[in-house]
């Protein structure tokens, strides 16, 4: 017989990091907080998607100016290269940079769909993100892609995700590979 | 928040946000900060931007706000420029163009004053709140224009 339903594990509460098999998905919800560690342990030839959608309202607080990013193995390292464009019903702009503390996955609040390589030689978040915390931009859309150049560090938990501002929202990233 | 720093064997500056993710050969500074942004290696010393510092690395990020804005408000208007540099180029006098379109280009000139002024004002803001009202201009500027 033939399945067409990814097994799903609830890590909201989870202490310990854990390993999701091939095509198991990993679901969390979180509440007014600025990090969440997803407590998701990775190794070495993977390959993760991952849905996050805030549930916070759209608002122009200055707070809110900052990008999000997942931070792997729950730490900030210096090393990683960046770039992101935005694109609004008008305008575009663009950014790069190199000694960039993490993978960045969007700004404000958004809603998200990002792709995770966990390879020795070659880590990398790509994300697509509508933004809605900038008002007057309504649809920002938002593409950033990150490396992190680092082949020696290993790449043991999947990371936490850091906010600008405390949010909200839920989480599924599934191990594709 | 609090983190606590150290550096890898690499040299490369690493931020732990929790306290069980630092190596267990290192030796780490516990820091409360903002953000992990907010910890930088220094001659060697680790250590957590100063208020300059952090409204330095805040005034990039609204120059490429500033961008987007100001993007969003020429874009409904750059068909007139293609219109005219299309003009020029098949050797065709322009000056009706520029009678038919001088609305709409001196409110190009405008926007571009604008974004020079605010340019000027975000270079010039001494602190995060100053940064932060300049901010609010260049948003309520993109705002009004939409409705």
């Amino acid at each position: 017989m033939i399945t067409r339903r990814f097994t799903r594990v609830d890590l909201t509460n989870a202490t310990e990091d854990y390993l999701l098999k091939v095509g198991e998905e990993a679901y969390i919800i979180f509440n007014n907080v600025s990090s969440v560690p997803l407590k998701i342990a990775t190794t070495n030839d993977t390959f993760y998607e991952l849905h996050l959608l805030n549930s916070n309202p759209g608002t122009n607080s200055s707070v809110l100016f900052g990008r999000v990013r997942l931070f792997p193995n729950n730490t900030a390292y210096n090393n990683f290269r960046v770039s992101i464009i935005y694109r609004s019903s008008g305008g575009h702009a663009a950014f790069s940079g190199h000694e960039d503390p993490g993978f960045s996955i969007g700004s404000s609040f958004f809603v998200t769909i990002a792709w995770i390589i966990n390879r020795k030689q070659y880590k990398n978040v790509r994300a697509i993100s509508n933004l809605y915390g900038w008002e007057g931009y309504y649809p920002l859309y938002w593409e950033g892609s990150t490396d992190w150049g680092d082949t020696t560090t290993e790449w043991t938990s999947l990371g936490t995700i850091v906010y600008p501002a405390p949010a909200s929202g839920e989480i599924i990233i599934r191990r594709l590979m | 928040m609090r983190v606590w720093a150290y550096v890898n064997e690499q040299g490369t500056l690493c931020c732990a946000l929790l306290k069980e993710s630092v190596p267990a050969n290192v030796r780490a500074v516990e820091l409360e900060v903002e953000t992990p942004d907010d910890v930088i290696l220094n001659n060697g010393q680790i250590r957590v931007k100063t208020e300059q510092e952090k409204i330095e690395s805040m005034k990039q990020e609204a120059l490429t706000e500033l961008k987007l804005t100001v993007s969003a408000l020429l874009a409904p208007t750059d068909y007139i420029l293609t219109k005219i540099t299309e003009a020029q180029a098949l050797g065709e006098d322009i000056d009706p163009l520029l009678s038919r379109y001088a609305n709409e280009l001196s409110r190009r000139q405008a926007i571009r004053r604008w974004n020079a002024s605010m340019k000027a004002a975000i270079n010039a803001a001494g602190t995060r709140e100053e940064l932060q009202l300049v901010l609010e201009q260049i948003r309520s500027r993109l705002t009004f224009s939409s409705e």
